[in-house]
């Protein structure tokens, strides 16, 4: 386990080390002439010119890469062009209600995908399989503000069940939460439903057809110790691994359902840093959903080593 | 006639994607004659009007005819998702095929850095790029492209891999054929059926992304009717005149379930 735990943070390092060259490049050098970008169309020359000194712009762009990494690592994140505050607090201020919104669509999802999935790989091929595997199929592949869009107009609209705006008033409590965060976290669902739905029904099905499945009927146990003990603990494994890789999907999520319910989470902060062409918040943003996206990816892979030892030592050597 | 029927009993939601997909890209071919209106042309008929006999879809607040605005839109998706689709499949079969060709440690190398780049959610990703390199609809093409690529490499290279042991590689190499020419020629061909089932996935996925970065604003601008743009721009509509962004939302929804029955159809095909 300590040598798969090991590759795992050398890899997270390589990650980070990739998507932070990445994120200079593109927020740095391919844009262009910054100084121009911040000041406008109408600047003279050498007021440009005078800012980009002053924003030491002119120096090679190693230096330029090591002096924002290293900034970036004793918390200068730079400031706001659009906003005139610093990035950091702004940044995770809003990252903490972006990961309320995600919290809340993973409650939802988990027990939902994984209870029909389960249900459905018990008899592949069953009306309830079949409809689920349909519906799944479609809501898949659908873009986030389609689904976004029906649910608005069917349950904040017509039926005036949920808010169409997702704001939380300060003093709201748990449930007033939950109320107005419901409909965008249903939109993160049914996103991520189809693909954890068809993992944990595939490992069913695998697992009910095991030998080791047999064995354990033909010993005589009963099948409800059989499903729990033998099959689901097999069948979930491969389930555990997609919530990590689906967490990309989340993020991507959040930036289009947080900018169509006007959720002032990361996602839309980072939507509007790309609209306003605000270069550091844009940078800040982007390196902090890395960041957090990436942690979370290694604690899926790790939980997933320590589920199953086969992976474990296949890793490790 | 007789094989249209056997097709459909060999997989009816096959036929049944093909025949949306189909209905999109006619209308989308033929939006000037089959529109009834100017698609960014005001005041054709009244504004935010509800769908009518004269307004199938209704009105926007600017009275443009959202019918006609619907149908051009689908001209944008048309463009961008095969366009897209084919320049990931040309650059990720590449890379895929060069990493399981080569092997050893150009193959941990690529794949390590491809697995790098795929940890950038996808949208971020190209919300970054495209911020750099500026929207428009060859940029939106290329950042998709370039963004489904590294997927793309790593089916490559499943599937290339144990072929690369075949004989007919040795041979073709020993004929003395150039290495570029030994992959797109020789391998590349005999792992079509993967890439085949990949690159409808992937064209549905390009539907679903072109439509998204529309959305935020990333792609063509307005007044063009692209369906995304048009969710985004009339958001604030939606408790007075929720024909408006329902329309191009559900025409996004039309052609993404088209494309999903397809894929599927296909891949029961090659499973079989």
């Amino acid at each position: 386990m300590l040598r798969y735990t090991a590759r795992r943070l050398l890899l997270l390092g390589l990650t980070l080390l990739v998507a932070s060259v990445l994120i200079f490049a593109m927020t740095t050098v391919l844009p262009g002439d910054i100084g121009r970008i911040i000041l406008g169309p109408f600047a003279q020359d050498e007021a440009v010119a005078a800012l980009n000194e002053s924003l030491g712009l002119n120096q090679p762009l190693p230096v330029q890469y090591l002096q924002w990494i290293g900034g970036v690592l004793q918390g200068d994140w730079g400031e706001s062009l659009s906003l005139n505050t610093p990035v950091l607090p702004l940044a995770l201020e809003r990252l903490g209600r972006s990961l309320m919104l995600a919290a809340l669509a993973i409650t939802l999802l988990i027990p939902l995908a994984i209870g029909t999935g389960v249900a459905a790989g018990r008899r592949p091929g069953g009306k309830f399989d079949r409809v689920l595997s349909v519906v799944g199929l479609g809501l898949g592949a659908m873009p986030e503000f389609v689904t976004g869009v029906v649910l608005i107009v069917v349950f904040g609209i017509a039926l005036d069940w949920f808010p169409v705006q997702a704001v939380t008033a300060r003093d709201a409590g748990f449930w007033g939460v939950v109320h107005g965060l419901f409909l965008p976290a249903m939109c993160l669902v049914l996103l991520l439903f189809a693909y954890l739905f068809r993992m944990t029904r595939a490992g069913m099905i695998t697992a009910l057809e095991a030998d080791y499945t047999r064995t354990a009927r033909l010993k005589g146990l009963p099948e409800r110790v059989v499903l729990r003990r033998h099959v689901l603990r097999n069948a979930l494994l491969p389930t555990v691994t997609v919530i990590g890789a689906q967490l990309g999907w989340l993020v991507g999520g959040l930036v289009v359902v947080e900018s169509l319910f006007r959720y002032p989470g990361i996602g839309s902060l980072l939507h509007n840093a790309a609209s306003n062409k605000d270069i550091p918040l844009l940078a800040g943003c982007t390196l902090l959903v890395t960041l957090v996206f990436s942690i979370a990816n290694l604690t899926a892979d790790l939980l997933y080593g320590l589920l199953n030892p086969r992976v474990r030592d296949a890793l490790g050597d | 006639m007789r094989s249209v029927i056997e097709w459909w009993r060999a997989s009816p939601g096959l036929s049944v994607g093909v025949g949306m997909v189909t209905l999109w890209i006619v209308t989308a071919l033929f939006a000037p004659w089959v529109a009834p209106h100017e698609p960014t042309s005001m005041g054709v008929g009244p504004t935010t009007a509800p769908p009518s006999l004269a307004h199938w879809f209704g009105t926007d607040e600017y009275g443009r005819d959202i019918l006609s605005r619907v149908i051009h839109g689908g001209r944008y998706v048309l463009a961008i998702a095969p366009a897209s689709t084919l320049l990931g499949l040309g650059i990720g079969t590449l890379i895929g095929l060069i990493a399981a060709y080569n092997g050893r440690w150009l193959d941990e190398g690529i794949m390590r850095l491809l697995d790098a780049i795929m940890a950038f959610p996808i949208v971020v990703l190209a919300l970054l790029a495209l911020t750099a390199l500026g929207s428009s609809t060859l940029n939106v093409i290329l950042v998709i492209g370039l963004v489904f690529a590294p997927l793309i490499a790593r089916t490559a290279r499943a599937a290339a891999l144990t072929e690369v042991r075949k004989e007919y590689v040795e041979a073709a190499r020993l004929r003395g054929e150039g290495y570029f020419r030994v992959l797109m020629v020789e391998i590349a061909p005999n792992i079509r059926g993967p890439l085949l089932v990949e690159g409808t996935i992937r064209l549905g996925y390009a539907v679903f992304t072109s439509a998204t970065l529309g959305f935020l604003g990333l792609g063509v601008q307005p007044p063009a009717p692209d369906w995304g743009l048009m969710v985004a721009s009339s958001r604030s509509l939606l408790t007075t005149a929720p024909w408006a962004v329902l329309a191009p939302a559900l025409a996004i929804g039309f052609v993404v379930i088209g494309f999903s029955l397809i894929a599927d159809g296909l891949r029961d095909l090659e499973i079989r």
